[in-house]
């Protein structure tokens, strides 16, 4: 074949390609909202934590509902029975649910969705976080008539508005006052030993395994969490970033903390016993750490999923008394966590001690 | 027969010998033409068509050919589909079709991209991501998502592509450069391109370290490299793209193969202006790349394997290697999309991984097989 032939060829599949992208252009269809309102005005209408206002006919009835922070919260308001899709990591974390494993549509909150999926699941909204690919799934999903909502269960600076925003899309204002009474317990819980504590120097580690002195500053949902408790979070000068920073250990043990903690997992289901352990000792063979504050109070604590849940405003509380335990004599953090997860979670509570290590050397 | 005719009618790296047929026969008529050659890339041609049909009615959803070619017929008519099918057309119209189209669009361009930056440089380890130019694309848009310009809606990919372009110039720039100053030999430059990488690898984990919450997972999610969010304009621009560079690459193809196998001064006393045609070339392909990074991400290997694809079936020959390693490149990647959201399906693992899985041992083995032919 000769070149000339080549390229006519070529110029011929060129010529195909563009009547095959004016096709996809002539074939954009209009989008069906799930608004359409014989009555000409949206029943329900609410803005979500970016600002974007979803508009309804009627309460939500099916929702995609991508974070188990976010999945949480459906179930504290009595709706996860109306989660049609969700992600493959909330199905995990949250294992008393018991979400259908063939509703996943996606792996966790940062990966690619399956659009396919969700449009074969007929909802009305799809609500994930800000971490998700929010904007992609807005292109892709609207044409199709499925509003996606902003909303990130895991940010304790916007739990009210959070809590709020899907008690109206999926109408249940009794199940959220209760929620936000529940919520606002939390802070007057703090707030009743604030006057007798004083704020102390706490200090959060990420994964010390794997990534050692990874902490994270202000505007950071453990950031809100160690001064909602009423302290100071070592790494809140940080303004450079608002998301993780690996510290200076000389940085750690200069700020000499009142409190260290990590979260070992943050499941339902607590990790094993052994990572706990392997963590425990990473810390005890740290150089100078005998002689932090928090070492010599044993303010040293592994945590997981009960300073993790709800946004981590329970893990307030235990931060609280932790930095201040005459301050909080009386404050039973387990009770309010055991509150959560009974009545707001409908499962079984377990143990604090299968959650919690406390580190001594 | 002059030395172009010459190069012309044998093209494999390594030139075999003449087969035994007088010199004015059909039969070497036909050998010189490539006469075997050219079913060959119309064969690749109906496999990719097939290959793009099969990936278009695979997936979550279900459908089938008739599903796609009623869907078609109904968008170029203006119709409206069947209430019970509309559901099967949309998702073929504005997701699945978009989406293969632009996986092997974009396969195509990369592949396109790296044959002729392998044929310039005559170093087949070359591609936009030996020299650097996708990683430098890639810190482009973790820019442009750092400035927000991915939040100017309908207008967004302008920024990203704008931030990809420049920062891939850049970096071709500074290659070029220090190639033609420095004369350095292309295994050097090779070496100044995996230093560059590392350079942008560095620069993009520090626009990481600088962004917040959301910027960050933007930018971590965007280096994947994924079709998941094609759109129909993006179809059309790199559509555009390979319309316009594959005929003039065609017509190219025997100063490429000049440069590739005579070598720079042969080339030049053949009257092809070397120094133009490289950096004509090489910035062609960088602008074409960096395009493809703004809007499906960093996929790799496909600019590598796609050209090696094309010599171990068609040889070395651009004028038949280029069209044949463009049709390899969009099958690859569209293959590769197919197993991305069918294998772990409903998930869907993006494009970019699957083909750093499944490219790297194959240049493992083409390495190999070519190790083993020169031995």
């Amino acid at each position: 074949m000769s070149s000339s032939r080549i390229r006519t060829g070529l110029l011929a599949a060129g010529a195909a390609l563009a009547i095959t992208a004016l096709a996809g252009c002539s074939g954009d269809a209009p989008a069906t909202p799930a608004t359409d309102d014989p009555a000409g005005e949206p029943a329900i209408v609410a803005t979500d934590s970016l600002g974007f206002e979803i508009a309804l006919a009627g309460p939500v009835e099916r929702a995609v509902v991508i974070n188990s922070y976010n999945n949480e919260l459906l179930r504290a308001l009595g709706v996860d029975d109306r989660v049609v899709g969700l992600d493959q990591s909330s199905i995990n974390r949250l294992g008393y649910i018991g979400f259908d494993p063939a509703s996943t549509v996606t792996q966790e909150a940062t990966s690619d969705l399956n659009y396919e999926k969700i449009i074969s699941l007929s909802p009305e909204v799809v609500i994930l976080p800000s971490v998700s690919p929010y904007e992609e799934a807005k292109s892709q999903l609207e044409r199709f008539g499925i509003q996606v909502a902003v909303i990130s269960g895991f940010d304790n600076g916007a739990l009210e508005a959070n809590i709020d925003f899907l008690g109206t899309i999926f109408d249940e204002p009794e199940a959220t006052a209760t929620l936000q009474e529940f919520r606002q317990s939390l802070v007057d819980a703090v707030a009743a030993g604030a006057a007798q504590a004083e704020p102390k120097v706490i200090f959060f580690e990420d994964d010390p395994l794997n990534t050692p002195f990874f902490t994270f500053g202000p505007g950071t949902g453990y950031d809100y969490s160690i001064v909602n408790s009423g302290n100071i979070n070592l790494a809140g000068d940080l303004a450079a970033t608002t998301t993780g920073v690996q510290v200076d250990p000389a940085a750690v043990i200069t700020a000499d903390p009142a409190v260290v903690y990590s979260e070992v997992g943050v499941t339902y289901e607590p990790s094993p016993a052994s990572d706990y352990a392997a963590v425990a000792e990473l810390f005890t063979a740290r150089a100078g750490w005998t002689d932090l504050a928090a070492v010599k109070t044993g303010s040293v604590y592994l945590t997981g999923y009960p300073t993790s849940t709800f946004a981590k405003a329970i893990g307030s509380l235990f931060l609280a008394k932790w930095a201040n335990p005459e301050a909080y004599e009386d404050l039973d953090p387990v009770e309010y966590l055991d509150r959560w997860v009974t009545e707001f979670q409908g499962a079984e509570a377990r143990p604090i001690s299968d959650y919690i290590l406390q580190v001594t050397w | 027969m002059t030395t172009t005719e010459r190069i012309a009618a044998d093209p494999r790296d390594e030139p075999s010998p003449a087969p035994a047929v007088s010199p004015g026969s059909p039969a070497t008529a036909a050998r010189r033409r490539g006469g075997w050659r050219g079913p060959l890339i119309g064969g690749a041609a109906v496999l990719s068509v097939v290959v793009v049909l099969a990936a278009v009615v695979l997936g979550t959803a279900d459908a089938t050919l008739g599903d796609l070619l009623r869907s078609i017929g109904i968008a170029l008519t203006g119709g409206e589909p069947a209430v019970a099918d509309k559901q099967t057309h949309l998702i073929l119209l504005n997701l699945r079709l978009p989406r293969v189209l632009l996986a092997f669009l974009a396969g195509a361009v990369l592949a396109l991209a790296g044959a002729v930056m392998q044929g310039l440089l005559r170093n087949p380890l070359v591609s936009p991501d030996t020299l650097g130019v996708s990683q430098a694309a890639a810190f482009g848009a973790a820019l442009s998502i750092l400035f927000g310009t991915t939040s100017l809606g309908a207008l967004a990919w302008l920024g990203t592509t704008g931030f990809a372009l420049a920062s891939a110039l850049a970096c071709t720039v500074v290659i070029m450069l220090l190639s033609t100053l420095k004369k350095l030999a292309p295994v050097t430059l090779i070496l100044l391109g995996i230093a560059l990488s590392a350079l942008f690898a560095a620069a993009q984990n520090a626009a990481q370290f600088l962004a917040d919450e959301r910027q960050l997972a933007a930018i971590v999610h965007w280096t994947f490299g994924t079709v998941n969010n094609a759109e129909w304009f993006q179809v059309g621009i790199v559509g555009a793209i390979l319309a316009v560079i594959l005929p003039f690459m065609a017509w190219k193809a025997k100063d490429l193969n000049a440069v590739t196998f005579a070598g720079d001064d042969a080339a030049k006393s053949l009257g092809v202006n070397v120094t133009a045609l490289r950096f004509g070339m090489i910035i062609l392909a960088v602008v074409v790349t960096s395009v493809v990074v703004s809007f499906c991400g960093v996929i790799g290997f496909v600019s590598l394997v796609g050209p090696h694809i094309g010599r171990l079936v068609i040889g070395a020959d651009h004028r038949f290697l280029l069209p044949f390693a463009a049709l390899a490149g969009g099958m690859l990647l569209v293959l590769s999309d197919l197993a991305g959201r069918t294998i772990f399906s409903p998930i869907v693992v993006p494009v970019g991984i699957v083909t750093a899985v499944v490219g790297a041992p194959v240049f493992v083995a083409l390495i190999m097989s070519r190790k083993a032919m020169q031995q």
